[in-house]
């Protein structure tokens, strides 16, 4: 035998009984006291605001046989068949399931009829937005000129919908949704009027769930009762909407800092495997960074916090760089966690990607165009040192090592055979080691060392990608990524081409002006170019080439 | 006896409301398919009905007839058959929402309590949802709704809001592989794997356990995915090609076998970082420990994030050859093969 729902048990009998929408309720309450009640509303708002609660209420107040000039008494004859839907004057109509422009064909004949017993005819009709356009059209005669013993009441979420006529003809009035401290005084007085005893932070975390909707609200406090009892803790409407109290959003957040996947993903699993709510968890751990990074950057001071949580903060903090931290904060700001996917793996891959070092970690992977030979120099050297952390079984580093140390080269098969060969000895060489931890820097240690030549070679992609005015989207720029510098000398760059149709091509004047405008801006000062055509002239890795081998890295032997 | 495979949080609300007599009128019964949805909306029905003290009994008329689907007071609507194009509809239509608002104006007539279980609330057409509204919120007595979704985001928000709703969340692989040997006595080995299998959703893992055929195909699926994974190109677009061929008619088919695929990645990716514990393929450990080797962490990742958003690419109706090939030449290259040069 089902019970009535709070949000039936407790609906407002009268205007004033209603909280919240006073802009409303006022309104309405001067124009029944002025006797200025008009003959067509529309009240719109999201769901659970009251609308209909209103509806019928201002219904009562029109009728009611005490107090025609106010609020209604809900004790006379007509208030109480209202209030039991038996009033034959006052009539709901479902618009959602009267659609048609029959049903309001047959609407506008028995509006003219005269009240039977109540003052005026109420007609309050319901999710109106589903009405068919005739049925709208149909409708607005009456609804500008009807009857002087008619009312009719328009309640829809959905406005928006509505024709421009019908708004125009009615008195609009939107309904908001309830602030925090107004759901809070009509849970508290329903708890009251149902015996309950509920913590304050409960109903307030109950109020937020909610988000401005009063009925689901009071859905979420009946569900509290029925699973607790009569008495309410912060703990059940935790349980209740899957909310984990925050300790193990912190324990991951750790985890990530200290770059240990591993247990990061054991935490997660231990998360999922109590059954908590993925999206409340992912919430959590992003506002734990976001403090995270606000301590960091040194803001954290006008942050409401206990002095112990500033601590662990703090101390969290100085264990992290600025990048790590915001990475992470990125990483997991970005995700979308869909209502429908239980999975664990969206939350995985960000703490896999948030704990990998830089440099293994791409924005687009494979859809990129082919790494140039320098984008590969300044890559390989970043990419040798193993960071320690990053080692999940540190017992065993010679196995973990391959895979960690060397994903440049391996991870874009698609593009590999329209990759250059790059030259020019092991890349290890050219770093000092002790630079290697800092990316940024290797990178410049990369560019400043070595002859004219090697600095060229490895700032080659930057300077045609850069190059000013658009002239990195040329013929000649594009003609200029396939090749590779081999010498300059008086200003004069010699290129090789690895096929001799890109050198014919580079031959062209156009192109070859357009070049040199590019090598030339890069320089800084006025540069010839010259194009030599180079084949592969080891004729084993010819050999291996026609066998369908493909070329991963070459040593500098023909230099 | 409420015979539902986990899901205590629903359980203890529906039985204190059974006791207390505070049961409501409307409940919204949300998780993914083969979670248990149905057979707790039908374990309700029985127990509004059940004629026994402690219900629901099971064993009594009336809840045996609700379990054959021939009570007059229980009423399963879902998607209906279009005799003029030989398929099922789309979604649920408004006749079908009409004869049941008609029904439920209309007293019990052989039990307690009038029960309305709306399968795949999330099909109702717009139409249909919004005629369910004002009854939703306001029905006779005695008269009970239940709606069930796997897809909450497609529900009209006055719908959500009018129901009580009940999240039945996938079980822990752990609860599950033990509810699997005590209730259907399966080996502890084979309950394993057939909970990892289901993503903690029970009614595929007994569907699975009863029919052989699931697990063959699934078996064949996943050579398949292994060979292509080491075969050469052509190879792979030879799959590819079978594939695309397959989606015009059975969509659901390609989208399960790309879960296949993500779960063989997602275990790679559980191995190499020394979780394989959590792996959903336990039968396959052996390979998967080998072939792991082969690939970096982050290669491995980068996969998995390519299969999610060829995935997405299909829902898009993006081509689907197109966007199946890209996968296949997405699929990270063996390292070990790679160093030796």
């Amino acid at each position: 035998m089902a019970s009535q729902v709070f949000y039936r048990k407790w609906r407002p009998q009268s205007l004033g009984e209603i909280l919240g929408q006073e802009h409303v309720t006022k309104t309405l309450l001067n124009a029944l006291a002025n006797e200025k009640v008009s003959h067509a509303y529309l009240f719109c708002g999201p769901r659970g605001t009251g609308k209909t609660t209103t509806a019928r209420a201002l219904a009562k107040a029109v009728n009611c046989l005490t107090n025609g000039k106010g609020d209604s008494c809900n004790t006379c004859e007509m208030c109480q068949s209202i209030a039991e839907g038996r009033a034959l004057d006052v009539i709901e109509v479902d618009a959602a399931s009267n659609t048609g422009v029959d049903d309001i064909r047959n609407l506008r004949e028995k509006v003219n009829y005269a009240p039977n017993q109540a003052r005026k005819k109420v007609y309050i009709i319901d999710e109106v937005h589903m009405l068919s356009t005739s049925a709208s059209n149909a409708l607005l005669k009456t609804l500008e000129e009807p009857p002087p013993h008619a009312i009719f009441i328009l309640a829809t979420t959905e406005a928006h919908k509505l024709l421009p006529t019908i708004l125009s003809r009615c008195q609009r009035f939107d309904f908001h949704r309830y602030s925090l401290d107004d759901m809070l005084k009509v849970l508290s007085r329903v708890c009251e009027g149902e015996g309950i005893t509920a913590e304050p932070e409960a109903l307030k975390l109950i109020s937020r769930a909610a988000t401005g909707s009063l009925r689901d609200a009071l859905n979420l406090l009946q569900q509290l009762n029925t699973s607790y009892g009569n008495d309410i803790k912060l703990q059940h409407a935790q349980a209740l909407l899957g909310i984990s109290g925050d300790q193990r959003s912190r324990e991951l957040v750790g985890h990530i800092i200290a770059k240990d996947a591993t247990a990061g993903i054991n935490t997660l699993n231990n998360v999922n495997n109590d059954g908590l709510d993925l999206r409340q968890f992912h919430r959590e751990v992003v506002d734990f960074l976001r403090l995270l990074l606000l301590v960091k950057t040194g803001s954290g001071e006008s942050l409401e916090l206990t002095a112990e949580d500033i601590k662990e903060l703090k101390e969290l903090a100085n264990k992290a760089s600025l990048s790590q931290i915001l990475k992470a904060v990125k990483r997991f700001g970005q995700l979308e966690l869909n209502l429908d996917n239980y999975s664990t793996l969206p939350l995985e891959l960000a703490i896999v990607d948030a704990t990998l070092p830089d440099e293994e970690v791409r924005a687009e992977p494979v859809r990129k165009a082919a790494p140039e030979p320098a984008a590969k120099k300044a890559a390989a050297p970043k990419a040798s040192p193993p960071p320690p952390k990053s080692e999940p079984e540190p017992a065993q580093p010679e196995e973990k090592k391959t895979p960690v140390t060397e994903p440049a080269p391996e991870s874009s098969p698609p593009v590999a055979k329209t990759q250059p060969p790059s030259e020019s000895g092991p890349p290890n060489a050219e770093t000092p080691p002790e630079t290697k931890t800092e990316p940024a820097k290797a990178d410049n240690d990369a560019i400043t060392n070595g002859s004219p030549v090697e600095q060229l070679q490895g700032q080659w992609s930057k300077m045609i990608t850069e190059s000013p005015d658009g002239m990195g989207r040329t013929p000649a720029a594009a003609l200029l990524r396939s090749a590779r510098p081999v010498s300059i000398e008086n200003d004069v760059l010699v290129v090789s081409f690895k096929h001799q149709y890109h050198k014919e091509k580079m031959d062209i004047l156009e192109n070859q002006k357009m070049a040199e405008k590019i090598v030339s801006s890069f320089m800084g000062r006025p540069c010839k170019v010259r194009c030599v055509y180079e084949h592969e002239n080891n004729h084993l890795v010819k050999a291996a080439l026609k066998m369908g081998g493909q070329v991963i890295e070459s040593e500098g032997t023909h230099e | 006896m409420w015979n539902i495979i986990g899901q205590e949080r629903a359980l203890t609300l529906l039985k204190h409301g059974l006791e207390s007599g505070g049961l409501t009128h409307a409940y919204l019964f949300a998780g993914p398919p083969h979670v248990g949805k149905m057979t707790l909306a039908l374990n309700l029905a029985q127990a509004l009905n059940c004629e026994a003290d402690d219900s629901p009994c099971l064993e009594c008329d009336s809840c045996q007839k609700i379990d054959a689907g021939g009570h007059s007071d229980v009423q399963v609507i879902g998607l209906d058959y279009n005799e003029d194009e030989d398929a099922e509809r789309k979604l649920i239509r408004n006749e079908q929402i009409d004869g049941i608002l008609h029904d439920a104006s209309l007293p019990p007539f052989e039990g307690r309590n009038k029960v309305f279980i709306i399968d795949g609330a999330e099909l109702l057409s717009i139409g249909a949802a919004n005629r369910l509204l004002k009854t939703l919120e306001e029905p006779e007595d005695n008269v009970t709704f239940i709606l069930l979704a796997a897809d909450e985001n497609r529900l009209l928000q006055t719908i959500v809001s009018r129901c009580q709703r009940i999240e039945l969340q996938p079980m822990s692989i752990a609860a599950e592989t033990q509810a699997l040997t005590e209730k259907l006595s399966i080996e502890p080995e084979r309950a394993r794997l057939l909970a990892g299998l289901s993503h903690g959703c029970p009614g595929w893992a007994i569907n699975a356990a009863g029919d052989p055929k699931i697990m063959e195909k699934r078996d064949s699926e996943l050579d398949q995915i292994i060979s292509v994974i080491k075969g050469n190109y052509e190879e792979r677009f030879a799959y590819v090609f079978r594939l695309a061929t397959g989606f015009t008619q059975n969509r659901q088919a390609v989208y399960d076998t790309l879960d296949r695929w993500q779960d063989w990645w997602h275990d790679m990716l559980l191995v190499k970082l020394d979780r394989a514990e959590m792996i959903t393929n336990t039968d396959r450990r052996e390979e998967l420990v080998g072939m792991s080797g082969n690939y970096s962490l982050s290669s491995i990742r980068e996969f998995i994030q390519s299969i999610a958003s060829a995935g997405l690419q299909l829902k898009q109706n993006v081509n689907q050859r197109l966007a199946l090939e890209v996968l296949m030449l997405d699929i990270p290259r063996e390292e070990a093969k790679a160093l030796p040069v």
